[in-house]
């Protein structure tokens, strides 16, 4: 990559930082925060976001982040308070700001009329109201006096640290332990000149008291060569940490070693509220126990210290490294904090290859347990315990694999701020989002597909949800409406819960709408839980005028497709006077499915459990034909649909009797509900999802494949289709009857 | 001006970007020991524990902002005699009047190119006794 390019990147990551530090300071502060760090903080990142694109001519980025920092610097300055209503124009200049930022990076556009708009209310706030700050040139800034001064700088090349090393090397027990060898790693030192070796066996007890394992042996190792460093080190590179190793040069006498004294003379330049001397020995204390870091450790590749010039300090190249990590490759001295959180980015296909062949190895262990168990093992026999251990390490396995593909929820999350800002302002509430468990992971996909669902829940809890101020005011709450959104891990899947302080939703009004719409009878006995689930039933908007923020077509039968799409179930609680919350509830990973296993014609098939409402056992007097095969049971006053599986997918040519089977009563696309009759219900488990796609091609009626625990394989019925098939088929047949009859 | 090969930088900016691209053009100038800190107290630090012939530090930092930084190199004799150039951004005239009084060697006003960096360390190392 062009190195300008690389640098470039990075830039833009480093502004998704900056935008992150804003935000949250900006937000800090909103909350009550007077730190004068913190103000300093988000000063800094409007700064460094306006300094890095001067270096890429990003000239629109650079105006507006320029206005923000005049106004931030004014706040920073104390000759703006940091108000509320300032802090609000700031926070939705942020969003201005990072608009700009991505505009930048995907050279999109920006919203032209909304910069100038902002920026014009950031001016505003300036004592000036709206003077524009103009950048300074530096043209007219004349000629400063530096100061004269000697400076030193190295006149010619500093002399090559020659000679050669002093290499002390004493290993642990675990160095051998790991199958190395002393003899060789002298032997590869030798390689570099010639070496002078020194065993130290002092430490070497009487043979009665030897450990067999430990380590009692030390070397000193002479070595004359033009070798540098580095060279010395790789040869230990294997047993880093398994020893102690302390590599000297052997010109140890230039500059005395005479380390500087913080407390030495320190001319105190004028006007200083600086510790200069504390700071000095907190540095130097800092310094002194650094050569355990890597980077620092080994001199640079070019020999080019002045060693001479610079007396008091780095007076040899004395490396001490006990337990050193390998030196970074680069030897660029990144900052530290990009080492704590070593990352690797893997190719997202070879992470699914993998989560694949992983699944084969459960299916394939659940298999050979059962052989086992068929073959007559005793359950305490060696090969009966060896597999409960495979299959512990399988589980392990599994586990550490989908944990792969797992991400915090934070990637979504922290889109929501902005969008709560928006609503609020588009609402006219007032209105503070509180976020927990932002670090709870879940699968990347899952992760993906829940933004919209999420989008679309938060702007329904602030439009519908909230109050207005003056009925929050006369409810006796707070102005300012609270909307949470948390995630946390429950029994193996993950509860994501959005929940306003709002009203709670209005129970006469939802009810009236729906007997309005013709969703619900008039005299329909409903519990207060089923009046709140009406609000997922296609077609069912509560909004008497469609207003721009939830009014997109999209209603919450929408939200609750998009969470039962990824295997999930949603569900309301709500209380008047107190709010509402939607609590969702996913499973980590796509790539198993808690399943119902089901016998339908002497064929094991699988039913996703999140679309099984409920399972029953068909009365004879419930059942009602329709004519031809089709047939309607009776379930609760409301005659659904009955549907054969065996015929659906062309197991059997004539319905079974539905009083010999079970039916299962599911909800499908858009909230339709039916019953599939099944012979009978094997058990619940999960199972490793297998694209019939790829291994076959599709079917009709079958979303993908498992295999059990026997071998065999179990088709994953697709719902949706088998419904929406037999709904096809039975209009076929009715119009076939109406044609016959006219 | 003394071979850039020998001499020993230690480039200091919060900002990942603004030390690569320093890091990139002492490059192009032929700088071969190029160390870098992310904040003033880090920056310290590296003096502290090996020679560097030259700073080229940012003003606005955590911790320990770039005059502070200033200062303590120049009131610690050790490392007293350091060049000192420090990055600035636009308008910040009154800045450059402060790090002159405290001893900076010159300046350098982002966004800078290759020349102006050149041309600046000329000016510090011409001054050479």
């Amino acid at each position: 990559m062009d190195p300008l390019a690389a640098i470039r990147d990075t830039f833009f990551q480093e502004c998704e930082e900056q935008l992150a530090e804003l935000e949250s300071g900006l937000l800090a502060m909103e909350a009550g925060d007077t730190d004068s760090e913190t103000i300093n903080a988000v000063f800094r990142a409007v700064h460094s976001i306006k300094g890095g694109a001067g270096a890429f001519s990003l000239d629109a980025l650079v105006r507006f982040a320029h206005v923000f920092e005049t106004a931030l610097d004014e706040m920073r300055s104390g000759r703006l308070a940091p108000s509320q209503d300032a802090l609000k124009v700031m926070l939705r200049a942020s969003d201005v700001l990072a608009d700009h930022v991505r505009a930048a990076r995907d050279d999109g556009a920006v919203d032209e009329a909304h910069t100038a708009a902002l920026a014009e209310e950031l001016k505003a706030l300036g004592p000036d109201g709206g003077a524009d700050a103009d950048e300074g040139s530096e043209d007219d800034w004349g000629d400063f006096e530096f100061k004269p001064m000697s400076v030193d700088a190295p006149d010619e090349p500093a002399p090559m640290v020659g000679g050669g090393w002093r290499v002390a090397f004493k290993p642990r027990a675990d160095l051998y332990a790991k199958a190395n060898e002393t003899a060789l790693l002298l032997r590869e030192l030798g390689r570099l000149g010639a070496i002078e070796v020194e065993c130290d066996a002092s430490a070497l007890p009487s043979l009665a008291d030897i450990d067999p394992e430990a380590a009692y042996l030390a070397w000193t190792v002479t070595l004359t060569s033009d070798a540098d460093e580095t060279s010395v080190r790789e040869v230990f590179e294997f047993v880093d940490g398994d020893c102690e190793l302390e590599i000297t040069g052997l010109q140890t006498d230039v500059g005395g070693g005479a380390g500087p004294d913080a407390g030495d003379a320190p001319e105190q330049v004028p006007g200083g509220d600086l510790d200069i001397s504390a700071l000095l020995a907190r540095a130097q204390a800092a310094a002194d126990s650094r050569p355990s870091s890597p980077a620092e450790a080994i001199p640079e590749p070019v020999p080019a210290e002045p060693v001479a010039a610079a007396p008091a300090i780095a007076s040899a190249p004395v490396a001490t490294a006990t337990a050193a990590e390998p030196a970074s490759p680069d030897g660029q001295g990144q900052p530290r904090k990009s080492e704590a959180g070593a990352t690797i980015r893997v190719d997202l296909e070879r992470v699914d290859r993998l989560i694949d062949l992983v699944g084969e190895l459960v299916i394939n262990q659940a298999m050979l347990s059962q052989r086992v168990m068929e073959a007559g093992f005793a359950r305490a026999s060696g090969v009966a315990m060896g597999l409960d251990e495979l299959e512990q390490l399988t589980r392990e396995i599994q586990d550490s694999v989908m944990a792969i593909r797992a991400q915090p929820v934070k990637s979504v999350f922290q889109r929501m701020p902005r969008l709560v800002r928006e609503v609020g302002a588009m609402t006219g509430k007032p209105v503070r989002l509180v976020t927990e468990g932002e670090g709870t992971e879940v699968d990347k996909t899952v992760i993906e597909r829940l933004a919209d669902p999420l989008t679309h829940m938060i702007r329904n809890a602030i439009d519908h949800g909230l109050e207005s101020p003056e009925k929050r005011a006369a409810a006796g709450k707070a102005a300012e409406g609270v909307v949470r959104l948390s995630a946390a891990h429950r029994s193996g899947r993950i509860v994501i819960e959005v929940a306003d302080d709002g009203g709670g939703i209005n129970r006469e009004r939802v009810k009236s709408i729906a007997v309005e719409r013709g969703l619900i009878a008039a005299d329909a006995p409903l519990s207060d839980e089923e009046i709140d689930n009406l609000i997922f039933m296609p077609g069912f908007s509560t909004a008497s005028e469609v207003s721009d923020i939830s009014g997109r077509g999209v209603g919450m039968d929408v939200v609750k497709r998009s969470i039962q799409a990824l295997g999930g179930r949603i569900a309301i609680s709500s209380r008047p006077g107190k709010g509402s919350t939607f609590t969702m509830s996913l499973p980590l990973t796509l790539a198993v499915l808690d399943g119902m296993v089901v016998s339908v014609a002497g064929q094991t098939l699988v039913a996703p459990i999140t679309a099984i409402v409920e399972s029953l056992q068909p009365k004879a007097s419930d059942v009602h034909s329709l004519g031809g095969h089709s047939r309607v049971i009776m379930i609760r006053d409301t005659y659904i649909p009955l549907i054969d599986v065996g015929m659906a997918l062309n197991y059997r040519a004539t319905p079974m009797d539905a009083t010999q089977g079970v039916a299962l009563l599911i909800e499908g696309e858009g909230g339709a509900r039916a019953a599939l009759l099944v012979d009978a219900i094997q058990g619940q488990r999960q199972v490793v999802i297998k694209s019939l796609e790829a291994n076959y091609r599709q079917v009709p009626g079958v979303a993908a494949a498992t295999i059990l625990g026997d071998g065999r394989v179990a088709l994953i019925l697709d719902i949706d289709t088998i419904v929406a098939v037999s709904r096809g088929a039975d209009s076929v047949r009715a119009e076939k009857r109406l044609a016959a009859a006219g | 001006m003394p071979a850039a090969a020998t001499m020993s930088c230690l480039v200091v900016d919060d900002q990942q970007t603004i030390r690569s691209l320093v890091r990139s053009g002492l490059q192009e100038l032929g700088f071969k020991a190029i160390h870098e800190a992310s904040d003033g107290e880090d920056g310290l630090r590296h003096m502290l524990s090996r020679p560097i012939n030259l700073v080229i530090s940012d003003f606005n930092m955590p911790k320990l902002d770039g005059l502070g930084l200033l200062r303590a190199v120049r009131s610690h004799p050790p490392i007293q005699k350091t060049a000192f150039i420090m990055l600035t951004g636009r308008a910040d005239k009154e800045l450059v009047q402060r790090a002159v009084q405290f001893g900076v060697n010159n300046y350098l006003v982002k966004p800078f190119t290759v020349a102006t960096l050149r041309e600046k360390i000329e000016a510090v190392f011409g001054t050479l006794h």
